[in-house]
């Protein structure tokens, strides 16, 4: 039973979030009460919950429950319980795609909150989730009612959190998690300075969003009005604010479109070396598999732009899809477009996932915490482990055990197979210990053999296993 | 050196585009208050009447 906080909520001084018998709360101070309940009564809270910017939330009203949870966490003014979001991920393991959409998110809320004389004080890419495909805005306290509506306090944020992140993707070769891993918040505009070369600085797409702000940030002086002085002047003229979206929100759009791709693996299904027949055979089987077990919860590693992904899907699993290339896990979350199935994609490489990060490296949780499933999909990956990553079957095994909670889908790919010799053409390792009766043998120790299905015209197999107790 | 060090720590990151942005609100408040000024003006030479306040509840400020 957990009576717990939620570890990366304890920024915000008006309350936070907590799980009370596999339910999520969140206990909030008095302001921040006045403010939502105001939200709520005008029916914007609802609005935005039924339109899919906001998570479905809703006051605890029951009084016997009221009672419990004051007794469990007393002194706030209210509580608020959330539906659950069972996928959790961070913009490092996101693509380019997602963090446009979760931007473009930010900007839609912002947009409507202005609109009705609200605000979001932060634009951290933290407060935006992935439910089925699509971006969710996760964290009510940061909604509060300024008094100027020309400006929007947070922009600093939002461009440290989604426009650099995006322009230094699309126009400098750099990658999400590059940026975010050491720099949980993004990086700051003079640290932006240094990264692009004076040339680079000045070029007139970064006018509006570096140059100018550098130039002004330099030049700020003691005798120019402190950001309190600035925003304690009531202002009701949105008109500058909403010119300031709309730029904001056709940039992000126009960095989203021009990304050029150029992943290893994003043209990988259209020259892979299957059959048809072994490609339907494969799918036969896992689909098979998945109907005879209905697994709760997948994850496919190596999961490419996403095949087996969707199959586990559409068999009512919520899947975690993880893939190291970057470009390949783009295409997937592009196909999952209107689809609305129960896939979290995310860039991530299972020889090195994502660390635990953060305040006490508790405040973000690391991949395999998050990504432990019922059923671990590894279909054409083995010789990517063995090889590129170093692994012996039995890291391998022991990996696979630790984020499977029940059984392993893997697929055999032996040593004289094509893709296996592509791989070690100019590697002087010997793998010639690498057969089917030696893997067989290595994953027994933790797991039993359900089924090993041969695939018709290649020397691959299909291995069913069930992780032991 | 040290002193430029210094100076940037304490800067908060987002005091440049605040400033720039507060700069840019400013002028586009300037501008809307001389275009209202301005139709106020032709409106009194021209002898129209200003609109009267309207009915519609939406339209308030709440």
């Amino acid at each position: 039973m957990q009576n717990d906080r939620v570890a990366g909520s304890f920024r915000d001084p008006s309350g936070y979030v907590f799980w009370s018998k596999g339910r999520l709360f969140r206990a909030i101070d008095q302001g921040c009460l006045e403010t939502l309940s105001g939200l709520k009564q005008k029916g914007i809270l609802d609005r935005l919950i039924a339109d899919g910017l906001v998570v479905p939330s809703w006051f605890v009203e029951d009084e016997g429950l009221l009672r419990t949870l004051r007794a469990e966490h007393p002194g706030f003014a209210a509580y608020i319980e959330h539906e659950v979001i069972e996928s959790i991920s961070y913009p490092y393991e996101w693509t380019v795609s997602m963090l446009a959409h979760a931007a473009e998110v930010t900007l839609d809320l912002q947009t409507r909150l202005m609109k009705a004389g609200y605000a979001l004080k932060d634009a951290t890419a933290f407060n935006i989730q992935f439910s089925k495909g699509k971006p969710v805005f996760i964290d009510l306290p940061s909604i509060e009612r300024p008094k100027r509506l020309d400006l929007w306090y947070a922009l600093g944020q939002f461009q440290r959190m989604f426009l650099y992140p995006l322009l230094l993707s699309r126009h400098y070769g750099w990658d999400l998690a590059s940026y975010f891993l050491t720099r949980l918040d993004g990086r700051g505009l003079q640290e932006m300075g240094h990264i692009l070369s004076p040339g680079q600085r000045w070029h007139p797409r970064l006018w509006m969003d570096v140059s100018l702000p550098l130039l002004l940030e330099g030049k700020s002086s003691k005798k120019a009005p402190t950001g309190q002085q600035i925003l304690g002047k009531s202002v009701q003229n949105t008109a500058p604010q909403e010119i300031l979206l709309n730029r904001l929100r056709s940039k992000i759009r126009k960095l989203a479109a021009g990304y050029h791709r150029q992943g290893t693996w994003a043209t990988y299904e259209t020259t892979c070396t299957y059959s048809a027949t072994a490609t339907n055979t494969k799918k036969e089987l896992v689909k098979r598999y998945f109907e005879k077990t209905k697994p709760r919860s997948v994850l496919d590693v190596g999961c490419n732009t996403g095949e087996y992904t969707f199959l586990a899907a559409e068999c009512g699993a919520r899947v975690f899809a993880v893939d190291g290339d970057h470009d390949a896990v783009d295409i997937l979350y592009r196909r999952m477009k209107g689809k609305g199935l129960a896939v979290t994609p995310l860039v991530v490489n299972i020889c090195q996932p994502t660390p635990a990060i953060g305040y006490l490296n508790q405040e973000r949780a690391s991949f395999l915490d998050r990504g432990r499933s019922e059923c671990v999909i590894a279909l054409a990956l083995l010789h990517h482990l063995l090889v590129s990553g170093n692994l012996s079957l039995a890291a391998c095994r022991d990996m696979f055990a630790r984020v499977t909670t029940d059984s392993l889908i893997l697929e055999f790919v032996p040593t004289d197979d094509p893709m296996f010799l592509q791989l070690t053409k100019y590697r002087t390792t010997e793998f010639s210990g690498v057969t089917l009766e030696s893997c067989l043998e290595v994953f027994s120790s933790c797991f039993d053999v359900a089924s090993v299905e041969p695939l018709p015209d290649l020397k691959r197999h299909l291995l069913f296993l069930r992780k032991k107790a | 050196m040290v002193g430029v060090g210094m100076t940037i720590a304490y800067i908060d990151p987002g005091t440049g585009s605040f400033l720039l942005q507060s700069a840019i609100a400013g002028a586009i408040g300037v501008f809307f208050y001389f275009r209202s000024a301005i139709k106020r003006l032709v409106d009194r030479l021209l002898g129209r009447n200003r609109t009267p306040p309207s009915d519609d509840p939406n339209s308030s400020n709440g």
